[in-house]
């Protein structure tokens, strides 16, 4: 036993180092959140000969607007009278500015010494849950032996589902989500090389089918192009653009949670 | 302790082996091959300022972006009106939800401000709405005289990030200006911002000109000049307004083009009834020609490589596209349809050749690939011609002219979904474009 304690206890004190350096980092990262937005690469105008230079046989260029040239500026938008910052009548900054969820840091110190805890072996009865999960299986094979059937109720309330059923439902929500997406996804085929991309997008849907949590890109390349970067946005978008999806069943959600969009450009430009 | 190992080991196993299924099917895999194309919805409040003349500053500037991003077909720009935040802090992250509920999808915004030294600065970011996450941010230093320049490389910078492909906002277009009569034609060669703003001359319209075409990478134009002294090719930098010939030819010189380097232009010269191209070396002035066929040879183009030629002769009866290497060799017609192809034009990334088509009593303008392949007419009237590629290779200008008016420039994309008048009202002929300015 001895032998086992000591060789718990350099776990131990990395466990803590790591906890104390994961805590300063958070408090050094912090203050980040709170400053303004650094701005981006910093760019020079140089004005390029505005006025054309005059010509040699004879003649001075730069006259305006001659008889024909019509409205030289476009201007569409009505020009408002220039009043700045005076109006901050409808102040909805409550400046957003901090992303994430505030206090992460000081949770992880916390759940690590109970991660230590499987030393006491004791506490946990690996026995008696590991014969339990055998019982259950056993079970669960002798009243549906054609059915692996959901263990978590919470996870399936029409739980049981034929198989049929299942599929059927399946099949209503993929049909239902790929109209949408297919009505909604911006394309743009004229950008060269878009016609060449395909793009896979996870996402997760709640009950309501919105979408739930950050849409995830299953094939983003290692270093991806422009256009490739363009397509990603535009695939997403879709998802964001096309949510929430009200019309899936609620009673069959456990079927419909998560789908995998493939963008098929190369599909949707073919005849373009 | 082993026991206890394996047991964990059983669970473990125990636990994917539920688990697996359940994800396996949770996962429902939808194919979107269809899609739409429209424009995207963006938003673009003005430009803050911190006072008058800067908040008019930045109120050009919006109405500049929003000029390019609409005309580009691409994007749908918001009414401001209809704007719930207004006067945004650069520095701050909009309310996205302020946004969602008008359809934007996209927001630039942005300030401008005026230094001591009194330098134009102008801060922009763009957004996406659905995500939340900034897709760029930028800070552009100028005169305070030079807005134009900057709205127009944040248009580009805009359009890039938003499309994956290169922008054409920072751009001119030279021309043929045409006034008077039709029996007394006046035509000046003149110059404009691809938008239509600062429109000027740059002759004087006491001699015809013709077919100008800009230089792939500088700011110099070539073109015709006809005179009561005969015709012939010119060769003008428009940063300097130095301008000369680049000699004399017995017979007619016309439709000159650049090299894809600007060291060499190709040319036709006319002479007892042949026609035939040429290609002129501008450092050493000596000229090759390329084609020796009794038939008509004109309006040479390179491609983006400078390795090969594209241009139209008559030799098979009517007026084809051919290509050939810039030798001279390999000479091979690409257009097999009806009608009369002219005017190739090598598209700058590489993948098109645009042309004129005349099929029966209308013109077109169309596209096809190098090999011939893949033809597209993109538009068709009484009279389009003359196409001219935007920088991107994308978008295309030409002229087109009715039987009651003048001729009139206009703008058409790849697709052939976009057709509209480019942004000059006055009547015009024979655009070209630029390539960005630096």
């Amino acid at each position: 036993m001895r032998a086992q304690r000591t060789n718990f206890a350099p776990a131990m004190l990395a466990a803590l180092v790591l906890h104390a350096a994961l805590l300063i980092a958070g408090l050094i990262v912090w203050p980040w959140f709170n400053t303004p937005i650094p701005p981006g690469a910093v760019t020079a105008v140089t004005l390029v000969a505005a006025p054309p230079a005059p010509l040699r046989p004879a003649e001075q260029a730069p006259e305006p607007a001659p008889a024909a040239a019509p409205e030289p500026a476009p201007a569409p938008v009505a020009p408002p009278p220039p009043a700045p910052a005076p109006k901050p009548a409808p102040p909805p900054p409550p400046p957003p500015k901090p992303l994430p969820s505030p206090k992460p840091p000081p949770e992880p110190p916390k759940t690590k010494p109970e991660a230590a805890k499987p030393a006491q072996k004791d506490s946990l009865d690996l026995a008696a849950l590991t014969s339990s999960l055998d019982r259950q299986a056993k079970s669960d094979a002798r009243k549906a032996p054609g059915v692996r059937g959901a263990l978590r109720p919470e996870l399936a309330p029409v739980a049981r589902m034929d198989p049929g059923a299942v599929e059927a439902a399946t099949n209503d929500a993929a049909a239902e989500v790929g109209a949408r997406l297919n009505r909604i996804w911006n394309k743009a085929c004229g950008v060269e090389g878009f016609r060449d991309i395909v793009v896979q997008v996870r996402f997760n849907l709640t009950p309501d089918g919105a979408v739930e949590g950050p849409p995830q890109v299953l094939n983003e390349p290692a270093a991806p192009t422009p256009v490739w970067t363009a397509a990603k946005d535009r695939a997403v978008r879709a998802v964001f653009q096309a949510a929430p999806f009200r019309e899936l069943p609620r009673q069959t959600y456990s079927n419909w949670r998560t789908f995998t969009a493939v963008f098929d450009a190369k599909q949707a430009c073919k005849n373009l | 302790m082993r026991l206890i190992f394996w047991k964990f080991v059983l669970v473990a196993l125990l636990a994917f082996g539920v688990a697996a299924p359940l994800a396996a099917r949770a996962d429902i895999v939808v194919n979107v091959n269809q899609g739409v194309s429209q424009p995207l919805p963006i938003a673009i409040p003005a430009f803050v300022g911190k006072d008058a003349n800067t908040a008019k500053i930045g109120t050009d500037i919006m109405s500049v972006i929003t000029g390019n991003l609409q005309r580009s077909g691409l994007f749908k720009p918001l009414d401001p009106n209809s704007f719930i935040e207004r006067n945004l802090d650069v520095n701050i992250q909009p309310t996205f939800d302020n946004w969602k509920v008008l359809g934007a999808q996209a927001i630039i915004n942005g300030q401008a401000t005026v230094d001591a030294d009194g330098r134009l600065q102008v801060d922009f970011r763009l957004w996406d709405v659905n995500t939340g996450q900034q897709l760029l941010g930028e800070q552009f230093t100028s005169t305070p005289d030079n807005w134009r320049r900057v709205a127009h490389k944040i248009s580009d910078a805009v359009y890039t990030r938003l499309t994956g492909e290169g922008g054409y906002f920072d751009t001119r277009i030279v021309f043929v200006a045409e006034s008077g009569p039709r029996d007394h034609r006046i035509k000046r060669l003149a110059i404009m911002d691809q938008d239509g703003a600062n429109p000027s001359f740059l002759t004087d319209g006491s001699y015809l000109v013709l077919t100008p075409r800009f230089s792939s990478n500088t700011q110099e134009i070539t073109y015709m000049a006809l005179r009561d002294t005969g015709a012939s090719i010119y060769l003008f930098n428009i940063e300097t307004g130095r301008q000369e010939t680049i000699g004399k030819f017995p017979g007619m010189v016309f439709a000159p083009r650049f090299s894809p380097d600007g060291g060499k232009v190709a040319f036709s010269v006319e002479r007892g009834g042949n026609t035939d191209v040429y290609v002129m070396d501008l450092r050493s002035r000596a000229s090759t020609r390329l084609t020796t066929d009794p038939a008509i040879d004109t309006s040479p183009s390179f491609s983006p490589d400078g390795r090969q030629l594209v241009f139209n002769s008559d030799r098979g009866g009517s007026p084809q596209l051919y290509v050939m290497n810039v030798d001279g060799s390999g000479v091979h017609r690409i257009s097999f349809g009806d009608g009369r192809y002219t005017t190739p034009v090598w598209s700058p990334r590489g993948d098109f050749i645009a042309f004129t088509k005349q099929n029966g009593q209308a013109f077109h303008i169309g596209v096809m690939r190098p090999d011939g392949s893949d033809e597209r007419i993109l538009t068709g009237s009484y009279l389009d011609e003359g196409p001219t590629w935007a920088p991107n290779g994308r978008v295309l200008m030409f002229f087109r002219e009715t039987p009651a008016g003048g001729a009139h420039l206009w703008t058409v994309d790849l697709t052939g979904q976009i057709v509209q008048p480019a942004p000059y009202a006055g009547q015009a002929s024979d655009p070209a474009w630029s390539p960005l300015l630096n």
